[in-house]
């Protein structure tokens, strides 16, 4: 796969070249620590060997004393491989700092003896970033484009037949306005977040912007950047199972009979007559979904507007130029959420009548969309 | 302005708070604006359109949450606000982007998510909305690879007496001071 005319640093680019970067140092902080682990085997057993010979309490302190040397050496060959890297990823971010608002970043500290990766770094913004993106390097994937390419598309049957299924799981009354509802041509629920949907088609979405359903244009191209004409934000996945996605839904419904008489009268009440979209969240409680019910895939380091932004520049740029992708992060949002729930999207197509487009797991409530709870 | 009314709450979460979440909601908000302003019989949206405008002079609209700070939400409105009104600044806004920015290095998410390199794979309403905003498919896609060198002049970063601002603006009650202003 070859890249296109070097693009200029970019946001996307210092963004990826962050990442990059960290990776590679955890990565070698971990053969280090690896090596220097099996030479610390290898002295043992030679202790080990020693105490046999001869029990002494002077064996004792010199087993402590190699200890202590082996702990120094892993310290001294942590900061010298640490030095450059700490370096570069200093200064990218502190090309990174304007985007998130913020002036000249604060000079590197001087490099502290043993302590984290993170902890080389200025306390603040240089410091939190490294964090968000090291807290999720060991459990981070990404996915060549090439493999993206091979990810098959789910078919409308296997789609057709996932809402059958969840059909089954609403309760009997609700059911056929709850079909109705997932099969209307507006709405992509199903297609987007069903059960059916194969884990690597999610992660090809986040990525690649590959849409599951294949229904939209995506096309890898010989420079290995890809064009594609499907949205998606930093964030994809679904229902674990037909039962899970069932659940929302149902207690929407249910809730929207019995205080307001029909899904129409309940968001008519709540909108104004020229709003077009409304957006309600449903409770993981009040839902009754539970760990394990959601699986998806977030962009790494994405726990802010500018982060998020960032990381959404980084994955354009690949798109664009077919740079190295980026990285998304395996993400039960009920799980890990902090208000997780349901976001049922709804559109306007006729003065007092709404579709359902889409629902998905949010990991918490987006503070415009109304709580369940709060329609009356 | 604290807090926020009703009208702009609905209009506001009417898709322009769901760029992240479901891009095509909020994509179909800034394309609908002109049709929304026109048919605006009983003024409502007219009175969205001038609370957006006292939000992003006042620092009132609250981040979502303590990883975003207030100038960084502003910001985010300002291009919103782009998105949905084009080049007319907001008025009274403190630190207008300059009108020559957009869409060059500056770039939103109406321009990341429906325009892209060639009009098939964009929004169809992606034409009309760089039209009535003077862009091109071309000019996007040069914005989207602007050069951060040190000769740019760069996004901004929050200017000299920003947290004095805040604090006026907060002792006189039109915002609530947000976490991390002291």
């Amino acid at each position: 796969m070859t890249q296109s005319e070097a693009p200029p640093p970019t946001r996307g680019a210092v963004r990826s070249a962050v990442e990059a970067l960290l990776r590679t140092c955890a990565d070698l902080e971990r053969r280090a620590a690896e090596d220097v682990a099996e030479q610390s085997q290898a002295r043992a057993a030679q202790v080990t060997v020693e105490v046999g010979r001869a029990r002494s309490a002077a064996l004792t302190t010199q087993i402590e004393a190699l200890t202590h040397q082996l702990d120094a050496d892993l310290s001294d060959r942590l900061a010298d491989l640490r030095h450059p890297y700490v370096t570069e990823i200093h200064a990218l971010l502190a090309l990174l700092a304007p985007w998130h608002g913020l002036a000249p970043l604060p000079a590197l500290p001087p490099s502290p003896a043993g302590g984290a990766l993170t902890d080389h770094f200025p306390n603040g913004f240089a410091r939190d970033y490294v964090h968000d993106l090291l807290a999720t390097v060991d459990r981070s994937v990404t996915l060549a484009g090439d493999v993206s390419a091979e990810v098959a598309a789910e078919t409308e049957d296997s789609a057709d037949e996932a809402k059958d299924l969840i059909g089954e799981h609403l309760p009997a009354d609700l059911r056929e306005e709850g079909l109705r509802m997932l099969r209307d041509h507006t709405c992509h629920a199903v297609e987007r977040h069903g059960p059916h949907i194969a884990t690597t088609a999610q992660l090809a979405r986040l990525i690649w912007l590959k849409d599951p359903s294949g229904q939209e244009i995506w096309q890898l191209l010989p420079n290995g950047a890809a064009e594609s004409s499907h949205w998606c934000g930093p964030v994809s996945g679904g229902f674990t199972s037909q039962a899970a996605m069932a659940k929302a839904l149902a207690v929407f419904l249910r809730w929207a009979h019995d205080h307001a008489g029909s899904v129409n009268e309940l968001i008519t009440k709540y909108t104004k007559t020229k709003t077009k979209r409304f957006g309600i969240h449903v409770s993981a409680q009040l839902a009754g979904l539970v760990a394990g019910d959601t699986a998806g895939y977030r962009g790494t380091a994405t726990t802010s507007k500018a982060r998020t932004a960032d990381w959404l520049a980084a994955r354009e740029r690949t798109m664009t130029y077919g740079a190295p992708p980026v990285y998304g992060v395996p993400y039960d949002t009920i799980a890990e959420g902090i208000d997780p729930g349901v976001t049922l999207a709804f559109k306007r197509i006729g003065k007092e009548s709404w579709r359902l487009v889409t629902c998905y797991p949010v990991d918490r409530q987006n503070p415009e969309n109304k709580r369940l709870e709060d329609l009356t | 302005m604290i807090p926020a009314t009703e009208n702009f709450k609905a209009y506001f979460g009417n898709g322009f708070h769901l760029a992240d979440e479901l891009p095509e909601f909020y994509v179909e908000a800034c394309e609908e604006v002109p049709e929304m302003l026109a048919g605006d019989d009983d003024g409502s949206y007219r009175s969205f359109h001038d609370e957006f405008a006292v939000h992003i002079r006042d620092s009132s609209y609250a981040p979502w949450s303590e990883g975003d700070s207030q100038w960084i939400i502003d910001e985010w409105l300002r291009n919103v606000w782009y998105d949905a009104f084009g080049p007319e600044q907001p008025p009274g806004d403190p630190y207008p982007v300059p009108a020559e920015d957009w869409g060059t290095r500056r770039l939103t998410q109406y321009m990341l998510h429906a325009v892209n390199r060639r009009p098939e794979l964009s929004s169809p309403g992606a034409p009309a909305w760089l039209e009535a905003r003077g862009l091109t498919f071309a000019d996007v896609a040069a914005g989207v690879e602007w050069s951060a060198a040190a000769e740019s002049v760069s996004f901004r970063p929050a200017p000299e007496g920003w947290l004095e601002r805040l604090h006026d603006l907060t002792a006189r009650g039109l915002r609530a001071e947000q976490p991390g202003e002291r």
